[in-house]
């Protein structure tokens, strides 16, 4: 399943594959615009590109309150760049399928529209979020 | 390398093609029809021949079967005509367009993925009738043998006598002849079974005895051989003895004996003279470069001019004076990344021709269709415009071409009836004036109707009867939505896209369109369009805090706010007075969202749209006026309301750029902005 970088949301972890990752910044302050998702916090700019701040933990719905955001992960799918602001950035993982199970079934609906499955690494849990349903999701 | 690596070359390599494919293209237009008014240029069929032998080539590089044989069947015709057995007339040159158009789909075809393309057959009907008419004629028959594997080598298609030719023959060899034992003899023999044959020995070459060298070679032999078979035999003769022979064979028909001024003897002089002139023709040197790079580049020095932002509120902030030392320079990078901006934009400009071009044959087939003679005139094609604009505005004027020569242009009887010449004129004109490039597209025929619009219009309920308009404001009619002057549906330009969605795409751009018409005398409608998408100047105002910019040519006039002038016009709406008037008032603040509470809010802009409809739009303050670089918001995410870009600040914020028209259109439909 190749490497995947973890982060977490709150206090629950997270990956995706690392080959979508183009860049992690610190967070800062997006430009708001109305009547924009609760999920998208604004545009920011990196280097010269607008690129849409998305609170990924509003948007998946696992954590119930505001979580800290003190990372931006910016991820490329075919010709876009979303920035998806994350709680922390925790390391890089290898994933293997042996310890890789599916979510348990009352999980939402909206978690399983992010989320294949959770990766077991030891003690830790680590939901693995598709990047496809991320940008769906973003761009709605 | 991969196999992978070498799909990539593949396509890159393909990609080429296509480029060099529209290029030769473009140039077969623009020769094709400078031939209308010079007919018979020998120079000019050449170019021709040149470029559709140019695409065969590539085409037959990379298999692409139906454009070898179509691209072959037009250079052969075209061949013919060259050679001088058919004259060209009107006629040719109709058909010349019109294979131009073939091998224009043909190129699209196979450009989009396609492996075949079926061309019709009245085309290539019509073209082998100039394959067998005039002297020398042949019925062709392309085998794909025949030009597969040649790949960029030039093709030299002769044609075969059906019956007995005379042929020249002239034949040089060189010392390594003699050496390799060979005899030329044997060759004579050869040619002799062929037909009948006269040999002529010409000694002209060979020098004074004292000046001889012995193991050269320098006689040369004229042989005249009348003969039915066919050339290929001729030069499989030579064949044998490879480059030490050099043999030319030249098909004489009667024409070109009595006239011989068009002996191919000198047809290698020719070419070369040809390739010389057309370098010339280029004069300056081009490169081409990926449009992505330069594209990076209008990027960087977009970041360059926020940079430059960023250095000068910083030194504001420090109080640090513009007649210092620092200020100098720093005013002076200023107007260098002004002008390396303005360069690099000029570099993704290409001339309007590229869409004129294209609209050339939209306006032939167009008067097909119709039944109509139009002639096309076009004036300041090399008028440069943006890349990005470019794009977007050759749909619109395909569509006010057709509209104009379907709706305008009266048919011949029509015309002379009112006395009119029968050929109708449409003329394409592209200029600058102030800072804008305008493209009229006017016509010579029956003009606009303002009574048929107006009736048009109240039939169509997009008008009250009995409503007041002036001129321009009935013309402008015809861009509403749901309106159109003809009953029927039409198969040039009913298509169910009216002026409204060419006035809409043009807005897109920040383009205006205007009406000038006179019953009886034609139309002319007027584009301006501004130079470039990637900058505009606007004006950066502050509303509740965040930062705004407004293009500067939606604000007509800047005033001073005073609340208490405000007054309540129902659903939580005010108006203010203006001139002899009022406006309604839109609150920058009620865009985001934000109740505006009356006491910030200091500076009104009169904003202004297409339609000249006014609206005071109330502001906190105005931080400055500037030129900015646009981002386009849907690179990244998607459309979003009221902006449809953004730019970037010298803080390295973000603010977005508001879209007007939006903002009218959704004020006008009475519902909330944003």
């Amino acid at each position: 399943m190749g490497k995947s970088l973890v982060f977490s949301l709150g206090l629950q972890e997270f990956s995706v594959q690392i080959s979508a990752v183009k860049e992690i910044k610190e967070w800062s302050k997006a430009t708001a615009f109305p009547a924009a998702p609760s999920f998208v916090e604004g545009v920011v700019n990196v280097r010269g590109a607008v690129i849409p701040l998305v609170d990924m933990g509003q948007m998946i719905g696992v954590s119930s309150d505001n979580n800290e955001k003190k990372a931006i992960i910016f991820l490329r799918n075919e010709t876009k760049v979303i920035g998806f602001s994350v709680t922390n950035v925790t390391d890089i993982s290898d994933m293997d399928d042996t310890h890789f199970r599916d979510l348990p079934e009352l999980s939402s609906e909206n978690l399983k529209y992010f989320s294949n499955g959770i990766q077991s690494l030891g003690e830790r849990m680590i939901f693995s979020v598709n990047v496809s349903s991320l940008f769906e999701g973003s761009l709605q | 390398m991969s196999a992978d690596d070498f799909t990539d070359d593949m396509d890159e390599i393909r990609q080429i093609f296509f480029d060099e494919c529209d290029e030769q293209l473009a140039l077969l237009e623009e020769q094709l029809t400078s031939l209308t008014e010079n007919t018979g240029d020998a120079e000019k069929i050449n170019t021709i021949f040149r470029c559709v032998h140019s695409i065969k080539g590539g085409a037959a590089a990379f298999g692409m079967e139906d454009l070898v044989k179509f691209s072959h069947l037009f250079e052969s015709v075209l061949d013919r005509f060259r050679s001088g057995y058919i004259p060209v007339d009107m006629e040719a040159v109709k058909t010349f367009l019109k294979c131009k158009d073939t091998l224009f789909d043909i190129v699209g075809a196979f450009k989009d993925g396609g492996q075949s393309y079926i061309v019709a057959p009245e085309n290539v009907a019509e073209l082998d009738v100039y394959l067998n008419s005039g002297a020398g004629s042949r019925s062709e028959n392309i085998e794909m043998e025949d030009v597969f594997g040649l790949s960029f080598a030039p093709v030299k298609i002769e044609i075969d006598p059906p019956t007995d030719q005379k042929y020249s023959i002239i034949i040089n060899v060189s010392s390594q002849f003699y050496k390799r034992g060979d005899d030329i003899r044997n060759i004579l023999a050869t040619l002799s079974e062929l037909g009948q044959m006269t040999v002529d020995l010409d000694v002209a070459n060979v020098p004074l005895l004292n000046t001889i060298q012995p193991d050269q070679s320098y006689l040369i032999w004229k042989v005249l051989l009348v003969t039915d078979i066919a050339r290929q035999e001729i030069e499989e003769v030579f064949e044998w003895s490879g480059d030490d022979i050099h043999a030319e064979i030249i098909l004489l028909t009667d024409k070109i004996i009595k006239t011989e001024t068009y002996l191919p003897i000198f047809d290698d002089k020719h070419e070369e003279l040809q390739i010389k002139k057309t370098v010339d023709r280029k004069g300056i040197a081009t490169v081409r470069v990926d449009i992505q790079r330069i594209d990076k580049l209008v990027d960087l020095i977009g970041e360059l001019v926020i940079n430059q932002g960023a250095i000068q509120s910083q030194m504001r902030r420090n109080k640090i004076s513009g007649d210092s030392f620092l200020g100098n320079v720093v005013a002076a990078q200023e107007q260098l990344i002004h002008e390396l901006q303005e360069n690099v934009i000029m570099m993704r400009a290409y001339p309007i021709k590229t869409v004129f071009q294209k609209l050339g044959r939209v306006v032939r087939e167009t008067a097909r269709f119709t039944d109509k003679q139009v002639k096309l005139i076009l004036e300041g094609e090399d008028t440069e415009v943006d890349r990005s604009i470019l794009e977007k505005i050759s749909d619109p004027l395909t569509h006010m071409v057709r509209n104009a020569i379907d709706h305008g242009i009266e048919d011949s009887a029509e015309r002379l009836k009112v006395g009119k010449e029968a050929e109708g004129l449409l003329r394409l004109r592209a200029f600058q004036r102030s800072g804008r490039i305008i493209v009229e597209i006017q016509d010579d025929g029956a003009g606009l109707d303002p009574e048929r619009i107006y009736d048009k219009a109240v039939e169509k309920k997009i008008i009250e009867k009995g409503e007041k308009l002036d001129r321009d404001e009935i013309f402008s009619l015809i861009f509403e939505p749901g309106f159109s002057t003809v009953a029927k549906v039409t198969d040039v330009s009913g298509r169910g896209v009216g002026m409204d969605v060419v006035k809409k795409s043009l807005q897109q751009i920040n383009g205006r369109i205007f009406i000038n018409s006179t019953k009886g005398k034609g139309t002319t409608f007027s584009i301006s369009l501004p130079f470039t998408l990637s900058v505009i100047e606007g004006i950066i105002f502050k509303a509740e805090r965040q930062d705004f910019v407004i293009p500067v040519n939606n604000v007509s006039e800047t005033v001073i706010f005073d609340p208490a002038k405000a007054f309540h016009i129902g659903d939580g709406k005010y108006g203010y007075p203006y001139r002899d008037g009022y406006l309604s008032v839109i609150y920058a603040a009620e865009i985001l969202g934000y109740r505006p509470d009356g006491k910030n809010q200091k500076i009104c802009f009169v904003i202004e749209n297409e339609n000249e409809d006014k609206i005071a739009f109330v502001v906190d303050k105005i931080i400055d006026h500037s030129r900015f670089v646009v981002k386009n918001l849907e690179d990244n995410y998607r459309k979003i309301k009221c902006f449809s870009t953004a730019t970037i600040l010298g803080d390295g914020n973000v603010a977005f750029i508001l879209d007007v028209e939006f903002l009218f259109g959704e004020i006008l439909k009475k519902e909330s902005p944003c």
